[in-house]
C-alpha cells in the first residue's frame, strides 16, 4: 500500500522538503523532485565545505535475479564502470581522480549504488559521467568476459580463500528458502559462467532506467542549480519502467535449520547465528537494534562480557542487524578459544539471550544502548556522501522521505519491556539458522 | 634518452591524430569544464589564553551535535632523556590507566557508557589527548580530560604491560625491511639530531615509573599546552569550561628539544643494509626537506604530486606501469616543527634493484633539470586543489588540520589560503623550488636487501657502505658463509622424547609441538610434530660425528596454507625441492661448506655446546625452508631461571641470529642442554616445555 501511494507521489512531479528545527541531531535537509522521466532528484544543502556527493541508487539488486543467474546484479555492477558512449573505459576513474575526487560502487540484496565525491564546482562532472552511463553503457562481449574473470577472482578471495567465507554466505541464506534472498549477492561459480552477454543488455534495459533510480545530490550547491544540472544531463534519458516489488515469504517460526561447513582454512571454530527479523520497515526494528546494541556492541556488552571476559570461551563475538526490505537477520558470530567447544559458545549465546527474555535489560543497559546509537546515528551523517546515503535509505526501505530526520526519536523511545518482547518473539531456536564452521580435526 | 622518448611519444600522438583525422571515429563528447571554484570558508577559529598561559583554539562546527576535545602538548619523543628513549610515549599511554578516582577498566566505561571515545598519541612533535563525544555529554569530555591530568596515578603494572607491549613491537619491527629502512634512514640523515632516535629494548627497559611521573609533572603543564576544541560548541561556553577544568592547572618549566644540526651532506652514496635471503630490496632515497614555515611549501606539493604522490606520479608510472619492477612507488616530503625530510621509496624485486634505483635517481632529476608538463601542473593543481575540502568535513578531520598548523607555528592563512596558493603555483615555480630544495647529487640512499646479490650492482651507482640489519658496520669478508673447523662433540646427546606447548602472542595456542631424537646407526634422527591448528611435520638425520645433515625432510600446514621442503646431500652439496614458500615451488642446489648443519640441528646443536654467559659460536647453517646457507650466530646472553608447565628451571639464555630473524632459546644449565623454552619475537611464537624423557 505504501509503496502505491509512493509511486502516485513521485507521479505529481510536485516536490516534497523537509525541514526540521535545527539543533537536531543528524539533522539533514532535504527536497525531493521527479523529473519528467521519473527521476528522483533529492538534494540536500550543506555548505560547510566546498564538497558535493553524487549518489545513484538503482532499485534492483540480487533479489531481483533469476534463477540460475545469482551473482549477476553485482556483476552487471562491475560492468558500469567499462565505459560509456563518451567515457572510455579507464577514464571514469581518471576524470574523477584528477579532479580530486573519489569514486566507487557496491551491490546489496535490495540496491545498488554508484557515487562520487567531488569538489562542489565539478557537480557538472559527476552529473555528466552518471547520465552517460545511465543513458549508453556500452556493452561488448570482451568486457564482459574480462568482468565475469574479475568476479571469479573476488569471489576466490573474498570468499573461498577466507577462512569463514564459506560459513558467512551460509548463514547469510541458510534461513531462506529459495529466492529472493536464498541465494548470495555474490553469486555461484556455474551461473556466473552460465551468464550471456545478451543478459547484460537485458539488465541495463530492464533496470537502469530513471524510473528504477534514485539520484541524490548532497553538497555545497545551490538547490535550483543542481536541479537545472541534473534536468541537463539526465532529463532526456527514456523513463523505462520501475522494477516490481519483490514478493517475499514472511513465514518466522519455520523451526531451527543447522549446517556444519568444513572450513580448511580457519583455525578455530566459529559460530554463525541468524535470527530471523521482520522488514526493515516495521516497527520492531527499533528495539531489535537496541537488543542487537546491548548483546554485541562494546566490551561491556551482554556477550563480549560473558562469552570473553568471564568463561573466555570465545576468542572474538560479535553481532550486527542485517536489515532488509524483506525479512532480514540479526546475527550473531562467535570464534571459540583453543580449547573450548564451539557448542559451549552457542550455549553461553542462548543463556545470555534466555536471560534477557526472563529478566529484559537493566535501565543502565538501556541508557548506553540509547546513546551508542545517537552517537552511530550522528557520526553516521557527517560526510556528504553518509546523507546522501541516509537520504537513500529512507526512501528504498522506508519510501518515506520525511522520516529521515524523526526516525531517531523511535529508536529513543524504546522501552526496556520493547526489547524484552522482541527478545522473546524472535530471538528464538525454532527461528533461526545457525552455521558451524567446523576447521579440520587433526 | 628520456627526452627522445617523449619526442618519439609526441610524433606517434600526431601520426595518430592524423590518421584519426582519415578514419574519423565516432565523436566523443568531452566532459564539462568545471565552474568557477566555491570559496573554501575553513570553520572560524577563536583563541584566547588563560593566566596560567593554556592556549585554547575554538572552531565552532554546528552541522552535527558532535565534538572533539584535545588537549595536545609539547611533549613529543624529541623531549626523550637520553638512554630513555620512549618516556613521552610510555607517559601518554599511561594516563589514562589509572587515577585517584577511577582505575583502567572504569576510565573506559566513563567515555563508552555516553557513546564517546578517547585515543592518546605522540609523535616527534607533540603528544594529543582527544575525546570525541555528542555535544550534549561535553562536559563528561571536560571532566574526564582533566582528571587524568589532574591526578594521574601511573600504575606500576600498567607501565609493565606498556613495556611489554612496546618490547613486542619493537622486536616485531626487527623482522620489518621497510621499519629497519625508516630507521637507518632517520639515522644518517639527521645525525645527532633528536629525530634520528628510536627507541631500543635497552631504552624501552631503562623507563621507570619515577621518570614517567617525573617527565608528565615537567612537561604537563598548561603553558606547554593548547586545548583545540572543535565541533557544536560556543566559544562562551568554551571560555567557562576550560577556566573551570583547567584554570587552576599549575604552570611549570617545561623542557625544550635540543636541536642538534643535522649533517651536512655533500655527496651521493649508500648505505646497505644486509637482509640475508631478502627476494626484495627496501629503497629509500632522500634527505633533509624544508622548514615548516618555508614559503616554498606550495610550489613542493605540486613537486611531489608530479614526482611521486600516488598512482599518477612518475615514480609510480615508470618503476611500476612501464617496468614492473615494484608493486608501487612513491615520495613525500614532511613537515615538523623543525626541518623535515624529503623522500621517495620503493620496495624492488632483488634482481632488479640497481635498474630501479636508476630510475627512481633519474626520476628525481628530471624534475630539477626541466619544467613539469603543462597537463602535469594542470593535474596535479587540481587535485590538490580539489581534494583538500573533502579532507575537512568532520571535526574530527577539521581539528586534525587546526593542531598541526598551531604545533607548526603556522599562521591559520596557511589553511585558509592553502587552495589559492596552489592554484598560483606554474611550471616556472615547480622548477625553482624543486632546484632550491632537492639535490639529486645529495642523496643519501639506504638499500636494505641481500647485500651478497646487489652489493656488486649498486656500487657501480654510488660508493656503498655495508652494514648488518641492526645498522653496525659489515665486513665484506663477512658476506660469504665461512666454513668452520669446530670439535663437534655428539656424546652428550641421549635419546629423548619432549612435549611443548606451542602459543601465538602468549595466549592462543596452536597445540602441541612433541620433539624425539634417536640414535642408530652412526647417526641421529630427529623428528619434531605439530598437531592442532598448525600442523608441521620433520624429520632430520644427521652424522653422529659432527652433526652433518644425510636426509632431510618438512612438511607445514597452517591457514589453508602448505609448504613443503625435501633435502638430500651428497659430495659436500645439498640438494631441495621446496614447494609453497613465498617464491613458489623452486629446487636448490647448495655447496656446502666445512662444518655446515641443517637450521633443524641448531637445538641438538647447542644441546652439546660448552655454554658460558657472554660466549657466542658462529655456524653455517642451511635454511631448510628458503635453502640458503648463512652464518648463524649463537650467543649466551645470560643465565635466568624459566617457568613453563613443566616446572621452573635454571637456564641459560641462548640468542640465535640469522638472516632469517632471531629465536631466544632457555635451555637447561645442566648438560645436555635441553629446550625449555623457545621464543621466536618476530612471529609472536613461543613453545613451553610440557614434558620431557631422556
Amino acid at each position: 500500500m505504501r509503496r502505491i501511494v509512493a509511486a502516485v507521489f513521485a507521479l505529481s512531479l510536485s516536490a516534497g522538503a523537509g525541514h526540521a528545527d535545527r539543533h537536531r541531531a543528524g539533522e539533514i535537509p532535504w527536497e525531493l523532485h521527479t523529473l519528467s522521466n521519473g527521476l528522483r532528484v533529492v538534494i540536500s544543502e550543506d555548505h560547510s565545505v566546498p564538497v558535493v556527493a553524487v549518489d545513484v541508487w538503482y532499485h534492483v539488486g540480487s533479489a531481483n535475479e533469476e534463477i540460475g543467474r545469482s551473482g549477476f546484479a553485482h556483476l552487471f555492477e562491475h560492468m558500469m564502470f567499462q565505459g560509456s558512449k563518451n567515457v572510455g573505459k579507464t577514464e571514469h576513474f581518471q576524470y574523477v581522480s584528477r579532479a580530486g575526487g573519489r569514486m566507487n560502487g557496491s551491490t546489496t540484496q535490495d540496491r545498488t549504488n554508484y557515487w562520487e565525491i567531488l569538489p562542489a564546482n565539478r557537480l557538472n562532472l559527476g552529473l555528466w559521467l552518471e547520465a552517460d552511463r545511465m543513458r549508453s553503457l556500452v556493452i561488448t562481449k570482451e568486457k564482459f568476459e574480462n568482468q565475469r574473470e574479475t568476479v571469479k577472482e573476488e569471489r576466490r578471495q573474498r570468499v573461498d580463500n577466507e577462512a569463514y567465507g564459506a560459513a558467512f554466505l551460509a548463514s547469510d541464506t541458510l534461513y531462506y528458502d529459495g529466492w529472493p534472498y536464498g541465494h548470495t549477492v555474490i553469486g555461484r561459480m556455474d551461473d556466473l559462467d552460465a551468464a550471456q552477454v545478451e543478459d547484460v543488455q537485458r539488465f541495463f534495459d530492464r533496470y537502469y532506467c530513471p524510473s528504477n533510480a534514485v539520484l541524490v545530490i548532497c553538497g555545497d550547491v545551490k538547490p535550483r542549480h543542481a536541479l537545472e544540472l541534473a534536468k541537463k544531463y539526465f532529463g532526456d534519458i527514456p523513463a523505462g519502467r520501475p522494477s516490481e516489488p519483490v514478493q517475499f515469504d514472511e513465514r518466522f517460526h519455520k523451526g531451527e535449520r543447522r549446517q556444519t561447513i568444513d572450513s580448511p582454512k580457519a583455525n578455530v571454530p566459529a559460530v554463525f547465528i541468524s535470527y530471523l527479523i521482520p522488514p526493515h520497515d516495521s516497527g520492531d526494528t527499533y528495539a531489535l537494534e537496541l537488543l542487537n546494541s546491548i548483546l554485541t556492541d562494546g566490551e561491556s556488552s551482554r556477550l563480549h562480557q560473558r562469552l570473553v571476559k568471564d568463561e573466555e570461551a570465545a576468542f572474538a563475538v560479535f553481532g550486527f542487524m542485517d536489515s532488509r526490505i524483506g525479512p532480514g537477520l540479526l546475527r550473531v558470530i562467535a570464534a571459540a578459544n583453543a580449547g573450548t567447544d564451539i557448542a559451549t559458545c552457542e550455549k553461553l549465546i542462548d543463556e545470555e539471550i534466555e536471560r534477557i527474555q526472563n529478566e529484559g535489560v537493566t535501565a543502565d543497559e538501556l541508557e548506553k544502548a540509547r546513546n551508542a546509537f545517537r552517537t552511530s546515528f550522528v557520526e553516521s551523517r557527517q560526510t556528504v556522501l553518509n546523507k546522501a546515503e541516509a537520504i537513500h535509505h529512507y526512501l528504498r526501505f522506508h519510501d518515506d522521505l520525511d522520516l529521515l530526520n524523526r526516525d531517531i526519536d523511535n529508536y529513543l523511545a524504546v522501552s526496556a519491556e520493547d526489547i524484552q518482547r522482541v527478545a522473546r518473539e524472535y530471538l528464538t531456536r525454532d527461528n533461526r539458522a545457525v552455521v558451524v564452521a567446523q576447521p579440520p580435526t587433526s | 634518452m628520456r627526452r627522445i622518448l617523449h619526442t618519439v611519444a609526441a610524433l606517434a600522438t600526431g601520426l595518430a591524430l592524423a590518421l584519426g583525422a582519415a578514419h574519423p571515429a565516432p565523436a566523443k563528447e568531452a566532459p564539462p569544464e568545471p565552474e568557477p571554484m566555491k570559496k573554501l570558508r575553513f570553520p572560524k577559529f577563536r583563541e584566547f589564553k588563560l593566566r596560567n598561559g593554556l592556549e585554547v583554539v575554538v572552531v565552532e562546527h554546528h552541522e552535527q551535535p558532535v565534538a572533539s576535545v584535545w588537549l595536545v602538548v609539547r611533549a613529543g619523543s624529541t623531549l626523550d632523556p637520553e638512554g630513555k628513549s620512549s618516556l613521552a610515549s610510555f607517559t601518554s599511554a599511561l594516563l589514562n590507566q589509572g587515577t585517584k578516582s577511577h582505575d583502567s577498566k572504569a576510565l573506559a566505561e566513563w567515555i563508552e557508557s555516553k557513546g564517546g571515545s578517547f585515543s592518546a598519541s605522540t609523535n616527534e612533535d607533540y603528544t594529543s589527548l582527544s575525546v570525541s563525544i555528542l555535544s550534549d555529554y561535553l562536559d563528561t569530555a571536560w571532566e574526564y580530560l582533566s582528571e587524568i591530568i589532574h591526578e594521574p596515578t601511573f600504575p606500576e603494572d600498567e607501565l609493565e604491560k606498556e613495556r611489554k607491549r612496546v618490547r613486542t613491537a619493537l622486536e616485531f619491527e626487527k623482522s620489518e625491511p621497510s621499519s629497519m629502512a625508516d630507521r637507518h634512514f632517520h639515522r644518517i640523515v639527521y645525525g645527532s639530531h633528536p629525530y634520528a632516535v628510536r627507541p631500543t629494548v635497552e631504552t624501552v627497559d631503562a623507563v621507570t615509573r619515577d621518570d614517567v611521573r617525573a617527565f608528565f609533572e615537567r612537561n604537563y603543564v598548561p603553558n606547554n599546552a593548547v586545548l583545540f576544541v572543535v565541533g557544536d560548541v560556543s566559544y562562551k561556553q568554551v571560555r567557562r569550561a576550560a577556566r573551570r577544568y583547567f584554570g587552576d592547572w599549575r604552570r611549570g618549566e617545561p623542557d625544550r628539544p635540543h636541536y642538534v644540526a643535522p649533517p651536512e651532506r655533500t655527496a651521493r652514496n649508500i648505505a646497505l643494509f644486509h637482509r640475508p635471503g631478502a627476494v626484495q630490496t627496501n629503497l629509500y632515497v632522500g634527505h633533509l626537506g624544508l622548514r615548516p614555515d618555508d614559503p616554498d611549501w606550495p610550489k613542493i606539493r605540486v613537486f611531489n604530486k608530479v614526482l611521486g604522490g600516488g598512482a599518477s606520479g612518475r615514480l609510480f608510472l615508470d618503476l611500476r606501469e612501464e617496468h614492473g619492477w615494484t608493486y608501487g612507488a612513491y615520495s613525500r616530503f614532511t613537515r615538523l616543527a623543525d626541518v623535515g625530510f624529503f623522500r621517495a621509496t620503493a620496495n624492488v624485486r632483488t634482481e632488479v634493484t640497481d635498474s630501479a634505483l636508476v630510475g627512481m635517481l633519474e626520476d628525481i632529476e628530471a624534475m630539477v633539470t626541466e619544467p613539469v608538463t603543462e597537463k602535469e601542473l594542470d593535474d596535479a593543481r587540481s587535485y590538490l586543489v580539489g581534494n583538500f575540502p573533502t579532507t575537512i568535513e568532520t571535526p574530527a578531520q577539521i581539528a586534525g588540520q587546526v593542531v598541526q598548523m598551531k604545533m607548526l607555528g603556522l599562521d591559520r592563512r596557511e589553511l585558509e589560503t592553502y587552495r589559492d596558493r596552489i592554484a598560483r603555483v606554474s611550471r616556472e615555480d615547480v622548477l625553482e623550488a624543486g632546484r632550491a630544495h632537492v639535490f639529486p647529487d645529495r642523496l643519501a640512499i639506504i638499500a636494505v636487501g641481500d647485500a651478497t646479490k646487489i652489493l656488486d650492482k649498486l656500487e657501480a651507482i654510488a660508493p656503498v657502505s655495508l652494514y648488518d640489519i641492526e645498522g653496525n658496520p659489515l665486513d665484506r669478508a663477512a658476506l660469504a658463509v665461512r666454513a668452520v673447523d669446530f670439535a663437534f662433540d655428539t656424546t652428550p646427546l641421549r635419546d629423548m622424547t619432549a612435549v611443548y606447548s606451542v602459543k601465538v602472542q602468549d595466549m592462543m595456542e596452536l597445540g602441541d609441538l612433541t620433539v624425539a631424537l634417536k640414535r642408530a646407526d652412526g647417526a641421529f634422527q630427529a623428528s619434531s610434530k605439530i598437531e592442532g591448528m598448525l600442523n608441521m611435520e620433520e624429520s632430520l638425520v644427521f652424522s653422529d660425528a659432527d652433526f652433518s645433515p644425510r636426509a632431510y625432510r618438512m612438511s607445514m600446514s597452517a591457514m589453508g596454507n602448505t609448504m613443503s621442503a625435501e633435502y638430500t646431500f651428497a659430495d659436500g652439496r645439498a640438494h631441495g625441492t621446496i614447494t609453497g614458500g613465498k617464491d613458489g615451488p623452486k629446487e636448490v642446489d647448495v655447496d656446502l661448506v666445512r662444518g655446515s648443519l641443517m637450521s633443524a640441528a641448531i637445538e641438538y646443536l647447542i644441546a652439546t655446546l660448552p655454554l658460558e654467559e657472554g660466549k657466542a659460536f658462529s655456524f653455517p647453517v642451511l635454511q631448510a625452508q628458503s635453502g640458503q646457507l648463512q652464518n648463524v650466530e649463537i650467543r649466551v646472553e645470560g643465565s635466568e631461571d624459566v617457568t613453563v608447565p613443566a616446572g621452573t628451571y635454571p637456564t641459560w639464555r641462548v640468542r640465535v641470529k640469522s638472516g632469517e630473524g632471531e629465536q631466544v632459546f632457555n635451555v637447561t644449565r645442566e648438560s645436555p642442554h635441553v629446550v625449555v623454552r623457545q621464543q621466536v619475537p618476530a612471529q609472536r611464537l613461543s613453545i613451553e616445555l610440557k614434558n620431557l624423557t631422556i
